[in-house]
């Protein structure tokens, strides 16, 4: 009885032989799913609703007072904007807290289902198993997250001043969410991998991913307090961080996989 | 060639020793029973095997690929039946057949998995999701998996275990089809009735090998004649004199009205040892072949030995 040939070592291949599968589990995960769409649902409504109600209230005089108001704008537009900015840090979250509620799940889940240990006999390597793990928590996430930016896009539009939607469409959002968007999400993905590889309890790291959003609420705050602005030279700066910072992480992740502590000591 | 060598494998986990010094060739073709107790290290060995795990010593071959050398070679070359079977519920049985067989890069994917469909009988259950299959179907599924890359060397470590005897019977006919094909099998279990059924050699192992033989050595105690039990009227035991000078018989012993003796050569000694008996005014009643079970060497000996590692009270 010979081995059979296989063809020509591809890790491409086996990465997405790996995440097409957990793309399917997650397609018949019903549940999952569904609870995933909950936070954009709210965040998106809330940005709609909120400009539905701005639009039919008057800013009190001074509100904008200490804050950095984008230039050459009136009072009112202009806290509007701060309004919208704000709300959009929200929408951030999205792709940093979605992929946290798979990608948890990634090592201890294979392990609880005792899906790993066969995984692992195949000839995978560690950092393609983290890839596709990875990229199947970011790529739902980034979806709904480029999904709610649009529904918000459209729903603004129709619930606000034609400015305010342009100001939404400039490059800090447009840009922000088709680039930062995807990097804010590996980091978290690929964090929260880490933790799901190192922890041996699913609500550990759940837990633990949790902290992830901590870095982005405390860049929201800043902005709200007027130490930072948003601007174009910030975001090429953020895109500039986050892809040595994705790519170290992705790094350490495979350094940190403790194949054989995994297989021999998790219960 | 052989399929699968190690010399002196060891492995121990902090300060516990899971395999010491395991030394063992499994030829290609045959089926290996590696028998012991739960937590003898069995699976421990197993994952080495197909360099799941790394040994802390010794060094090991498996389908010619040297262990530490080139882990992903070894994956290719090994398929492995966990003790339980792993499969991803929410998948049909096609799609986690489709998966292990990208992962392998195997060429004809689909004719492959039809091919194991057919051949463990899955084909009507192709579109069914593996959640949705019995334990024993499951196993099945998990062995067609592990089949699918066609590797010189299958690791099955318990194949039947927590399945109910009807199941436990689907998975040994098809283990013992798979043996017809003369595929290499490493079988860990305590299910002696498997062993006895399935291997052609059979490992005794506590942490370290105790034992390796055929089944029919392994009854015989490891010994090179058959042990013959004879039983008379009355005791047995006035009757060892009288067989003592019979050419031909070793280890002679009486218990009650039963006499045990090793032969050679039963064909040739029989009829010696039962004119000795009747020359010595002995009524025989019964002469026959004693065949000890797998069971009863297994006990003897991993109890032997169990006996030994905890030393003396």
């Amino acid at each position: 009885m010979s081995a059979s040939r296989p063809r020509a070592a591809g890790s491409g291949a086996r990465i997405r032989a790996l995440l097409r599968k957990e793309l399917r589990e997650l397609r018949r995960n019903r549940g999952l799913l569904g609870a995933m769409a909950i936070l954009p649902t709210i965040f998106v409504a809330l940005m709609i609703g909120v400009n539905l109600l701005v639009l039919h209230t008057a800013v009190p005089p001074g509100m904008t007072q200490g804050l950095l108001p984008p230039a050459g704008l009136g009072p009112d537009l202009a806290t509007r904007i701060l309004i919208n900015d704000q709300l959009m840090f929200m929408q951030l979250m999205i792709p940093v807290i979605l992929p946290t509620v798979i990608a948890a799940h990634s090592v201890i889940g294979e392990k609880q289902g005792r899906t790993l240990e066969p995984l692992l006999a195949t000839p995978i390597r560690t950092w393609e198993l983290l890839v596709a793990k990875t990229l199947a928590a970011v790529s739902p996430a980034v979806v709904l997250s480029w999904l709610a930016y649009g529904v918000t896009l459209a729903g603004v539009s129709l619930a606000a001043d034609a400015a305010i939607t342009r100001y939404l469409l400039r490059p800090l959002w447009s840009v922000g969410m088709l680039a930062v968007a995807p990097l804010l999400s590996l980091l978290s993905a690929t964090g929260t991998v880490i933790i799901s590889s190192r922890v041996n309890d699913l609500r550990t790291a759940q837990a633990l991913a949790g902290i992830g959003v901590v870095p982005l609420l405390v860049l929201g705050m800043s902005v709200l307090l007027g130490r930072r602005f948003l601007d174009t030279p910030f975001l090429v700066w953020s895109i500039l961080t986050l892809v040595p910072l994705d790519l170290g992480l992705l790094w350490l992740a495979t350094r940190l996989f403790r194949r054989e502590a995994i297989l021999t000591h998790w219960s | 060639m052989d399929a699968i060598r190690t010399e002196e494998l060891t492995r121990r986990f902090d300060r516990v020793l899971a395999v010491e010094d395991l030394t063992i060739t499994v030829k290609e073709g045959e089926v290996f029973g590696f028998l012991g107790p739960n937590g003898a290290g069995k699976t421990t060995t197993m994952r080495m095997l197909c360099a799941l795990i790394a040994p802390s010593g010794g060094r090991a071959w498996i389908a010619g690929h040297a262990l530490g050398a080139d882990p992903e070679a070894i994956r290719a070359s090994v398929g492995i039946l966990t003790e339980t079977p792993g499969l991803y519920d929410r998948l049909t049985v096609r799609e986690n057949l489709e998966l292990f067989g990208q992962l392998h890069r195997l060429d004809a994917l689909a004719d492959r998995i039809e091919t194991y469909l057919g051949l463990l009988g899955l084909d009507d259950r192709r579109e069914q999701a593996a959640g949705a299959l019995s334990k024993g179907m499951r196993q099945k599924l998990a062995i067609a998996r592990a089949l699918l890359h066609e590797p010189p060397v299958l690791l099955l470590d318990e194949p039947t275990s927590a399945l109910d005897p009807a199941s436990a019977r689907v998975v040994r006919d098809c283990i013992a089809g798979l043996k017809g094909q003369g595929r290499t099998i490493f079988l860990s279990t305590h299910n002696l009735a498997e062993a006895e059924e399935l291997c052609d050699r059979i490992a005794l192992f506590n942490t370290r090998l105790i034992r390796v033989d055929t089944l029919s050595s392994l009854r015989r105690g490891g010994g090179t004649g058959r042990v013959v039990r004879a039983r008379v009227r009355g005791p047995a035991a006035p009757l060892l004199d009288a067989l003592a000078a019979v050419p031909g018989l070793r280890h002679l012993r009486a218990d009650g009205s039963d006499l045990w003796v090793e032969v050679d050569d039963p064909e040739q000694t029989n009829p010696q040892l039962v004119r000795a008996l009747c020359g010595a005014g002995a009524d025989v009643c019964a002469l026959e072949e004693e065949q000890r079970t797998l069971e009863q060497v297994y006990l003897e000996v991993v109890g032997a030995s169990s006996e030994g590692a905890r030393g003396p009270a």
